[in-house]
């Protein structure tokens, strides 16, 4: 499968899968006015992966910020991740600064809501 | 004035904005002035600049004349060794003029050379200006107080006005003085030989803002259009002036969303729709950052917007988490509608407090919509 590379830009983060190299990042920050539009050929992306995925998904949340319209989009992400999990080992891996109480506050809500694996990685 | 009383504030912060145009701004800043923050406000300048009408010739003028009066404070910083005292950067452009107010603390026994500086320039004609700078570049070496000169008879060169000043003492230190420099530019300004005289009462305007501004700890104020663009510039000023702590972080997420929220539901007084005249402030209290901003609101939105921030407000911390919840899974929602109301959910969760809120009636279609957050 041909790997999704996005740059990052002002408002959009960078976006980074590889599925022959077992690499999956979602890193910088997320502040698109249309987080629908942005999104679209991510879950695109993922959609398609999710059909011949990896025996073990190891997927990095590395944000630094995002705006409540790009959480809608994370959630839908993390959804089809647990969707995949219930056949192939999914787990994810959430990044946040150790002085960032919200990044933290947001991984820990969303280990809650979806029933995959999250290993909260403090930097 | 008092700023705690969101029904009061809000009528202030009206009269500050209602007779706002398109391409009016207004930028207040004030705080340590560094060349980072500089090229962040040249940046949203350059983007207001952009969507102007004004020719080539008239955006690269003023552009450089912002970028050299900018400097000038950056330059006279290391001056004062008060670190109490902030810098002022004022940015306003009302209809055909740009004005460019710039404070900054400096000793007092500089103030009769410069004044003497000043005068001198104001002295000339744009013609002798021109001379002036070519004797200055090939005469001087461009020291620290070369440039600076330098940058004044270019100031005044470009702009084709006379440079007022005016200086205040401070209370707390006998030995410095707040030095307060103008600058105007017309955009349909016509050129002459010699340099136009210029209304003093703008800069005694400036000089009591000031003070409102240090009562009320006021960090930065921006009116002007809410586009994506200038919010991004806004948050990157605002990163760069408050260092990073777990407080500031959450001061930052929760600004985005407030700043998006003007951006996505600012109505406009005068039908034009592709731009979302707003005002925000930011200012510290107590140890609190308390963030409030105003737009323009159509009454007939008026009662589901406060409703739901009524009802925001009567939830309480798992009340909240719960709701968070809901809100995020719903998906359908997202797409039919932008009256998520998750935006105002995802602050309440981060700072805990309730909003301050408020309408103001403008007329039939229009309200003055206040919210207000203590972090």
């Amino acid at each position: 499968m041909t790997p999704l590379i996005l740059e990052p830009t002002a408002d959009t983060p960078k976006i980074h899968f590889d599925a022959n190299k077992g690499y999956f990042e979602v890193a910088n920050l997320s502040l698109p006015e249309d987080a629908v539009e942005f999104y679209k050929p991510v879950m695109a992306w993922l959609n398609e992966y999710k059909q011949n995925p990896n025996s073990l998904t190891t997927f990095n949340f590395n944000l630094e910020y995002f705006n409540t319209a790009s959480s809608k989009q994370i959630i839908q992400i993390l959804l089809l991740l647990e969707n995949m999990h219930k056949i192939n080992k999914v787990l994810i891996r959430w990044h946040y600064k150790d002085i960032d109480e919200d990044m933290q506050d947001l991984g820990e809500e969303y280990d809650d809501i979806i029933d995959v694996d999250f290993e909260m990685v403090e930097y | 004035m008092n700023t705690s009383n969101i029904s009061d504030f809000s009528k202030y912060i009206y009269s500050l904005f209602h007779d706002i145009n398109q391409n009016d701004l207004e930028y207040i800043y004030k705080g340590d002035v560094t060349p980072e923050l500089i090229s962040n406000i040249l940046n949203l300048a350059k983007t207001n600049l952009a969507n102007s009408k004004d020719t080539m010739k008239v955006r690269s003028r003023i552009y450089f004349i912002m970028g050299e009066g900018l400097q000038n404070v950056t330059r006279h910083k290391d001056e004062s060794d008060n670190s109490e005292l902030d810098s002022l950067i004022v940015i306003n452009k009302k209809k055909e003029k740009y004005a460019i107010t710039t404070g900054n603390p400096i000793k007092k026994e500089g103030i009769s050379d410069l004044k003497e500086k000043i005068d001198n320039i104001n002295s000339m004609s744009v013609s002798e200006l021109r001379n002036f700078a070519r004797y200055i570049r090939k005469t001087l070496k461009l020291t620290e107080k070369g440039g600076a000169s330098l940058g004044l008879v270019e100031i005044a060169k470009r702009s084709g006005n006379k440079l007022t000043y005016t200086f205040k003492d401070i209370e707390s230190d006998a030995s410095i003085s707040y030095f307060y420099f103008n600058t105007e530019i017309l955009t349909n300004h016509i050129k002459t030989d010699n340099l136009r005289e210029k209304d003093t009462n703008y800069l005694e305007k400036v000089k009591k803002f000031h003070e409102f501004l240090n009562e009320e700890n006021i960090l930065l104020s921006f009116k002007g259009d809410f586009n994506q663009e200038n919010v991004l510039y806004l948050l990157d000023i605002l990163k760069g002036q408050m260092p990073a702590s777990t407080l500031t972080i959450k001061v930052n997420n929760i600004l985005i969303e407030i700043l998006q929220n003007i951006s996505k539901h600012a109505d406009n007084i005068n039908k034009i729709t592709e731009w979302k005249p707003g005002i925000f402030f930011i200012h510290k209290k107590d140890g609190k950052f308390i963030l409030t901003a105003s737009n323009y609101i159509l009454n007939s939105k008026v009662s589901e917007l406060s409703e739901s921030i009524e009802l925001v407000n009567s939830l309480d911390k798992q009340e909240i988490k719960n709701l968070y919840k809901t809100k995020i899974l719903d998906q359908e929602e997202e797409i039919s509608s932008k009256k998520t109301g998750l935006g105002i959910i995802d602050i309440k969760k981060r700072c805990k407090n309730n909003f301050n809120y408020n309408f103001l009636k403008i007329d039939n279609k229009h309200s003055f919509f206040t919210l207000q957050i203590i972090i």
